[in-house]
């Protein structure tokens, strides 16, 4: 069942991207152009968009493209939650222990959880419930963060030592070709397109750098804290000039007045004009 | 625009009423329309137009039709800026939207979000986009598929497998 899946994604995944808006056209028979369906579409909760993506290939291609996904986004609602860690049985030479997937980083809807007895990493889509269980990475990987690279998401695991977290060498992995771990060379990756860059953060920015928050920023990487009501961050607008925004932008969160639990949660993602705040309380 | 059409439209298309200029619009199928330059910019593709300086003879708005570009004016003096609209009228006209039951419905809608394409009209856009969302929110994959005239071309395993991998949103 999940291989016929795959063969569909992976089907589609080779049919050239330019032909999208013609044959839509054609295959909807209304003529409707393929800027309109995206804009009707994009107003759809995610149920009926599953429903919708049964109707035909294009259909399916369409609301599976990062394009369309990053819009149905932006087109939810202001704040959303993310509920409970997740406890599932495990079988352990026979015997059934409890082990707990706990939030480690959320990225476009998806949430990176890890294992505390099996170590085992998987990614859930909150709208979803789709889980996916990642191919084991190296042995002595103590952080895995996602991030998106050319349309797709891709995985990227830091190894070394797990106490001092010292970084002995990096993994990947590539969400959209069913792919293992390959390891990376560091710091100059392979076919010299990726390269690491080395940025400063301002001294005497935030008084306590522990509590910083790291987070996106229309795209940018972003450190804050939050001090009262208020989020106060500072943001890397060019990591290859080493350019950051001349001053701090101060966002008012004035609801967090009403709800102070929140404060305790970590504003993960701002998109445009919208904050994402998960929280791993049952709210 | 030939010039040709420039040169035979220029006696009527620059008339004024007041201070308001009025445009003349004609529709793919030769019905004409006079309507206050004010409103009519609430499409950017004629605002454009009139910024450019090209709107001073009849302006063809192709691939709409007289009835439906009726409804486009309808909805531009509804909603134009300035215009003290009447809440409630707004709503109940708008409500004609909410239920697109049959074809002849949905056959106006299309058109009407076409017209609102192809003058660039973005709140009629918006408008008509999430009437047909509302009217797919609770439909099956096949109503889905005959709302908007597609013939699946998945195979009837491939459309299981589909199915059953997110068994969840098939249910009611």
């Amino acid at each position: 069942m999940e291989e016929v899946g795959v063969q569909i994604s992976q089907m589609l995944c080779d049919e050239s991207t330019k032909d999208n808006g013609d044959v839509l056209v054609a295959v909807v028979g209304l003529f409707l152009p393929y800027e309109i369906f995206f804009e009707i579409l994009s107003w759809l909760p995610v149920k009926y968009l599953v429903r919708c993506k049964c109707v035909c290939k294009k259909c399916y291609k369409m609301i599976e493209e990062r394009s369309f996904i990053m819009k149905h986004l932006r087109c939810s609602n202001l704040v959303k939650f993310y509920c409970e860690d997740e406890v599932e049985n495990l079988d352990v030479d026979g015997i059934i222990v409890q082990e707990t997937f706990k939030n480690e980083q959320v990225f476009a809807g998806l949430s990176l959880e890890k294992g505390d007895i099996s170590c085992k990493y998987r990614l859930r889509n909150f709208t979803t419930q789709e889980i996916l269980y990642l191919p084991n990475p190296h042995e002595d990987t103590f952080r895995i963060y996602i991030f998106p690279l050319s349309g797709g998401i891709k995985l990227m695991s830091f190894y070394g030592d797990k106490n001092s977290r010292h970084v002995n060498g990096l993994e990947i992995l590539n969400l959209d070709k069913n792919d293992k771990w390959r390891p990376l060379k560091f710091p100059i990756l392979q076919r010299g397109q990726r390269r690491f860059f080395n940025n400063t953060l301002p001294q005497g920015l935030f008084s306590n750098l522990s509590e910083v928050l790291i987070f996106i920023w229309n795209g940018c990487l972003a450190f804050g804290d939050l001090v009262e009501e208020k989020l106060n961050l500072i943001v890397l607008e060019d990591y290859r000039m080493h350019k950051w925004s001349k001053t701090k932008i101060v966002v008012p969160l004035t609801f967090l007045k009403e709800n102070p639990d929140l404060k305790k949660q970590v504003p993960i993602c701002l998109c445009k004009d919208k904050v994402w705040f998960y929280s791993n309380q049952g709210h | 625009m030939s010039t040709a059409a420039t040169a035979d439209a220029s006696s009527s298309g620059d008339t004024t009423e007041g201070s308001v200029r009025l445009l003349t619009l004609q529709s793919e199928d030769g019905e004409v329309f006079e309507v206050k330059e004010t409103i009519a910019t609430q499409s950017v593709t004629i605002k454009g137009m009139v910024d450019d300086d090209c709107a001073t003879s009849t302006i063809p708005v192709c691939n709409v039709t007289g009835r439906t570009l009726a409804m486009v004016i309808e909805w531009w003096n509804k909603h134009e800026i300035g215009a003290v609209s009447n809440e409630k009228e707004l709503k109940e006209w708008e409500s004609q939207f909410d239920t697109i039951d049959d074809k002849s419905d949905r056959d106006d809608v299309y058109d009407l979000l076409m017209a609102a394409n192809y003058l660039n009209i973005p709140t009629l856009l918006d408008c008509c986009t999430s009437a047909v969302a509302e009217a797919i929110k609770g439909k099956s994959t096949d109503e889905m598929r005959e709302f908007f005239d597609i013939k699946s071309d998945f195979d009837e395993k491939e459309e299981d497998a589909l199915r059953k991998e997110n068994q969840w949103a098939f249910e009611n």
